[in-house]
């Protein structure tokens, strides 16, 4: 049909392409006709909805696609920054750990610089042998000059005593073990008394066989007596909290509460020797054995 | 009627994807002429005289809704049908290779036509050169990426309009 045709159909064509590239030259070199702006108006007016229409539905569709293709790599990357916020909460924490280590061995540095009468063996505790016991074990032994019956105690006061020695560890009994018995006095009065133990689990001490007479009341400090022989004088043991006259009454008996909190405890001093000091020069010391 | 109407909705879908969703899927500046793709289709399954006046048709939809200047696209894509469906009825609509070079053909017909008519109206403006030639070579690539889908839809659409036209027919 169209071989049949061809002429004619060549000429429309021909045509056309004529006519068509003429209005198309006179569109750009002349002004847009105004029955053209208002025919392509009136179109554009019912496309644009449409294509509006399209476009935010394809937004939409993107949109989901997207967050589809991400919740993969947001899986991941949860994954990872779960990994990194643990990373950082350990690091935190040995931060925090470190920190107060840090805090408590300068504490204890300054004491010691502080304290120079004293030659302190400064100790880890390195094992708790029981819950609850009142007994800890120590990392230094008789190689760092460490024997039996040697105090122990922290910046703060007296702790214990080491009740058992090896070449590299040690056994401290606190002050609140049952066995434990150490001469106190009273600062302020100047009473006397034996200051035990009650047990691990009872936080406070007894100081017993305090005068009848004494002026004891809560509040009042309570240090070692230096009787006995076994600790220096002076170190403070802790405060009178309860005062009662014992069930014989010919003595008094007071609740002291220790200085320390023997749960957290992590450095302690042992004090290995007395140093005397001389009044002429007080940096050179000699040793003495407690 | 049912007849135009499905080509005029599917030309409206086409538009609009060419216009919205399309820009937005494709690399670089490409812009792919679907409808020239949909007209080249529709001309080689049924006849020239029908590429002829769908093309014009579609062009001058296209020029009214976004063309510049007007009927540049009217005159291009009428000429594309009317070329295409000379090759009606030459081969089998199952074939794809004979499709993708006749709208190979046209697509760069287009750019000739489109480069051509600029340089005639702007001068120097818009000088063919190798950037030209790489960017027609690879719009050609992309373009028949789509090109065999449009074909292969266009072929089930015309025969199917072509099956119910046939079937008014024949009840009547």
């Amino acid at each position: 049909m169209f071989l049949r045709d061809s002429r004619r159909w060549l000429a429309i064509v021909a045509l056309l392409v004529l006519v068509l590239s003429l209005l198309s030259w006179m569109d750009v070199r002349f002004n847009r006709q105004p029955l053209l702006v208002f025919v392509q108006n009136g179109l554009r007016q019912v496309v644009a909805p449409l294509q509006d229409a399209m476009q935010r539905t394809f937004a939409v569709a993107r949109q989901g696609i997207q967050n589809l293709q991400e919740l993969g790599e947001l899986r991941q990357e949860n994954q990872r920054l779960r990994q990194e916020n643990d990373a950082i909460l350990e690091q935190a924490l040995l931060l925090m750990e470190l920190r107060a280590e840090n805090s408590r061995l300068r504490e204890l540095l300054e004491f010691t610089k502080t304290n120079v009468e004293y030659t302190f063996c400064p100790a880890l505790i390195i094992g708790w042998p029981l819950a609850w016991s009142s007994r800890f074990i120590l990392n230094v032994g008789t190689a760092d000059g460490v024997r039996i019956d040697f105090p122990v105690r922290t910046p703060r006061g007296l702790i214990g005593r080491i009740v058992q020695v090896t070449s590299n560890s040690s056994e401290l009994m606190l002050l609140s073990d049952e066995l434990s018995g150490v001469g106190g006095r009273i600062i302020s009065s100047g009473a006397l008394g034996i200051v035990r133990g009650m047990g691990s689990q009872v936080p406070h001490l007894e100081m017993i066989n305090i005068s009848l007479d004494a002026h004891v009341e809560p509040g009042d400090r309570v240090v070692t007596s230096g009787l006995g022989g076994n600790f220096p004088p002076g170190i403070l043991i802790g405060t009178v909290i309860r005062v009662v006259t014992d069930s014989t009454g010919l003595h008094k008996t007071a609740t002291v509460q220790m200085t320390e909190d023997t749960f957290s405890l992590y450095e302690v001093l042992v004090i290995v020797s007395q140093v005397e000091i001389s009044a002429e020069e007080p940096t050179e010391a000699t040793q003495v054995e407690p | 009627m049912t007849k135009r109407i499905f080509l005029s909705t599917i030309t409206l879908l086409i538009f609009l994807c060419q216009t919205t969703v399309l820009p937005q899927l494709l690399l670089y500046r490409f812009r792919i002429d679907l409808l020239l793709l949909w007209v080249v289709s529709y001309g080689l399954l049924t006849s020239a005289a029908e590429g002829l006046r769908f093309g014009l048709l579609v062009g001058l939809f296209y020029d009214l809704a976004i063309g510049f200047p007007f009927a540049l696209h009217t005159l291009v894509k009428g000429v594309a049908g009317f070329l295409a469906g000379i090759l009606a009825n030459t081969f089998f609509r199952e074939q794809l290779r004979l499709p993708l070079i006749i709208q190979s053909a046209a697509i760069t017909l287009q750019e000739v036509a489109l480069f051509t008519w600029h340089f005639m109206m702007f001068g120097s403006h818009f000088p063919w050169d190798d950037q030209v030639s790489s960017e027609l070579i690879l719009l050609l690539l992309y373009s028949l990426c789509f090109a065999a889908l449009i074909y292969r839809l266009t072929a089930h659409l015309v025969s199917w309009l072509e099956r119910t036209a046939y079937e008014r027919s024949e009840r009547k």
